[in-house]
Order: C-alpha cells, then sequence, then structure tokens
C-alpha cells in the first residue's frame, strides 16, 4: 500500500484547512486541524482526487500512485465567496 | 443634476477580479440603457470617495465582499464602505448587492427601513464559478448575473430576480445532467443553487429604475488618477467647502458669543486686580463694549 498525504491550504493565506471534504475515487475523509488527510491507497493505479469546501473553488486532480511510497499532494485552495 | 447610478467594483481581494470584470460588462448596460452613472473600482471603491457621491444616486450598485452589516469596499479588513450606520443615506434609492455575501441579512433591512425604495442581495454566501477543463462555468455564471443586470434597468425588481433565478435554474440542470462526466458540475451545482435560493428582494418588489432619459448620456469611468483627480474638482471642491463653511460658520457664531461674553468679564477682572496700568485700563473701557460697566472705578 501506498500512503497519499492530502495538505490543503488556503490559496492566499496559506493556513491550512480543517474539516475539508477530500475523496480519492470514492474513498472519502476530511481534513485533519492541521489541514492534512491520509490515505492508504494500493500502488500502480491513478486515482482522481476530488477536494470541496463550500466556500472554496473545486480542486479536481488525477494522479499516479505508481509505488508503495508515501506521496504528498500539496491542494492551494482559490476563495470563491464574496 | 444627479447621476443616475453608482457602481462600485473592488478588484484586489480574490475573487474580487471575476466581479470586477462582471461590472465592466454592467458598465457596458447602462451605456447601453442610456443611463448616466459613476463608477469607482480598486482602491477608489472606498469609503471616502464613495461617500461623496452616494447621496446624488438613485441606483446604488457593488459587487465585491461583503458581511451581514456592511459592504466592505476594497478594504475586506475594515469593512465599512457602507455600514448599518450609514443605512440612511440610501433613503429612495435602489441598492443592489450582487455578487456580494450576506448583505441582504442586516445591512438590507436596515437600508429599506430607513427608506430604501428596495434592496436587492443575498441573505447567505454568493459565489463565483471557475472556468474549468471540460466546461467554462465562469462564463455561465457571467451569463446569468448579467441576465439579473439586463432585467434591472428595463423590469421591476421582482421581475429582474425571479429572471436570475430561472437563468440559474437552467444551468443547475445542466449542471445535474453532467455530474457523471464534468468532475467540477458537483460543486458548481451547489454554488449555483447557493447563488439563487439566499437572493432576495427587500422592500417593494415593483420598484424599477427611475429613468430621467437622455438622449446623450454621460459616464464617468474612474480609473485610480481620474479618481484621485475628481476629489479635487471643482464640484467636489464646492461641496466640500459647502461642509467646511457650514462648520467654520459655526465655530464663527460659537466664537463670537463665547468672546463677546468672556473678554468683558476677563478684562474687568485683569483691571480690578491691578493687573493693568491706569493707561491700559482707560483704553479697554473706551475699546471694548462692556469693560467700563464691569470694572471698578478709581
Amino acid at each position: 500500500m501506498a500512503k497519499l498525504n492530502v495538505k490543503v491550504v488556503d490559496s492566499y493565506s496559506k493556513t491550512a484547512l480543517p474539516y475539508v471534504y477530500v475523496e480519492v475515487d470514492g474513498r472519502v475523509l476530511t481534513t485533519g486541524l492541521d489541514g492534512v488527510a491520509i490515505f492508504d491507497l494500493p500502488a500502480g493505479v491513478s486515482y482522481t482526487i476530488k477536494v470541496r469546501q463550500a466556500l472554496y473553488r473545486p480542486w479536481t486532480r488525477t494522479i499516479q500512485i505508481a509505488q508503495e511510497v508515501p506521496y504528498e499532494q500539496l491542494v492551494e485552495l482559490e476563495k470563491a465567496i464574496y | 443634476m444627479p447621476e443616475e447610478s453608482l457602481l462600485l467594483s473592488p478588484a484586489l481581494f480574490p475573487p474580487t477580479q471575476l466581479s470586477y470584470a462582471l461590472m465592466n460588462k454592467v458598465e457596458s448596460l447602462l451605456k447601453e440603457a442610456n443611463m448616466r452613472f459613476v463608477r469607482f473600482s480598486g482602491l477608489l471603491a472606498s469609503r471616502e470617495t464613495a461617500f461623496i457621491h452616494l447621496p446624488e444616486h438613485r441606483l446604488f450598485i457593488y459587487g465585491g465582499h461583503a458581511k451581514k452589516s456592511a459592504l466592505c469596499g476594497e478594504n475586506v479588513f475594515a469593512c465599512n464602505l457602507v455600514t448599518v450606520a450609514d443605512a440612511s443615506i440610501f433613503k429612495d434609492q435602489i441598492v443592489v448587492a450582487n455578487p456580494a455575501c450576506e448583505s441582504a441579512a442586516e445591512l438590507g433591512p436596515a437600508i429599506v427601513k430607513a427608506g430604501a425604495k428596495a434592496f436587492l442581495g443575498s441573505t447567505e454566501n454568493m459565489c463565483a464559478h471557475f472556468n474549468e477543463a471540460e466546461h467554462p462555468y465562469m462564463d455561465d455564471w457571467f451569463d446569468y448575473t448579467l441576465t439579473f443586470y439586463r432585467s434591472v434597468f428595463n423590469k421591476t425588481m421582482g421581475e429582474a430576480v425571479e429572471d436570475w433565478k430561472s437563468a440559474i435554474t437552467g444551468y443547475m440542470d445542466l449542471y445535474k445532467s453532467h455530474l457523471d462526466d464534468w468532475p467540477n458540475a458537483d460543486w458548481n451545482y451547489s454554488a449555483a443553487k447557493m447563488n439563487r435560493d439566499n437572493f432576495a428582494v427587500l422592500g417593494d418588489p415593483q420598484a424599477m429604475v427611475p429613468r430621467t432619459g437622455h438622449s446623450n448620456p454621460t459616464t464617468k469611468e474612474m480609473g485610480l488618477l481620474e479618481g484621485l483627480s475628481s476629489l479635487f474638482n471643482p464640484e467636489t471642491l464646492r461641496k466640500q467647502w459647502d461642509s467646511v463653511f457650514r462648520s467654520l460658520f459655526s465655530f464663527s457664531v460659537a466664537g463670537v458669543a463665547v468672546a463677546t461674553l468672556a473678554v468683558p468679564v476677563v478684562t474687568g477682572f485683569a483691571i480690578e486686580r491691578g493687573w493693568l496700568t491706569k493707561e491700559q485700563a482707560q483704553v479697554a473701557k473706551t475699546v471694548i463694549p462692556g469693560v467700563a460697566a464691569l470694572a471698578p472705578t478709581p
């Protein structure tokens, strides 16, 4: 298994965003107070990550988890509300 | 002559770059509708500059950050472009805050209570949309919001809001039908729904923007330099002088009243205590009215 650490921050202030919905191909977690959600995933597959928070622009990317090593994914969310 | 519209569009803090671009299009609509307007953008979308023009408009349009009790303007930290305490300045006006978060929660009711014809805004957050690889959601946002503004200048406020809600519903249906193949359709559906469901007309839904029917509309688009120069143009200076003159006049009246009473009393007191020479006392009694009556006769 590979570890995927998804760290979510505000793109403007760079502060960590807690309680953000992170989905990786149907597996759902919310970020902790440090803005991080950690997934254990089988290697050798590509995954689509969706990060959702009502106040921020949606973030969706597909990444390749090639080997059983830790992967870091930084997500900088852009404010979407007035 | 009063301008018909005052347009304020902050542009620095995300996502006000988008509302600024939207207001460029609203400005075009104002021109097409032959309406006179003044626009302040970026740093000039501030309390200081706006308040010079605020009382003289019939329609006030704002697109930018806001909170329940205030429209922020460019200074989102102070967030005091217009606050609940300023509500009475909009008497008999129509106020439109779109896009702007939560303005209809506290500020809008206060403005209507203070005599505005109508306030159009949202009780909740308002979202921008962003273009993504699979679909140009931002273009949709421009389209549905401009549907609202196209109607605002020609229909009643209630009809404009209905047109806006219909347009959003059309896009929501589109996003719903693509939830499986557009990766960001889910968020955009929710955002559009939030924009639609929480937007309301406070006050008179039958209110319409009054038109004076100018054949040659005059427009004032203010960039930073033009805006700064507007602070020092003859008309602005005249207004400021009026205020200063009123203040000076009040101070003068008060000052003269105090001096009329205080100078003879103080001079008489000084003569009584022997702080003035005989010659000085004589001059004071002759020149200053009232001193002769107050000062002791040697």
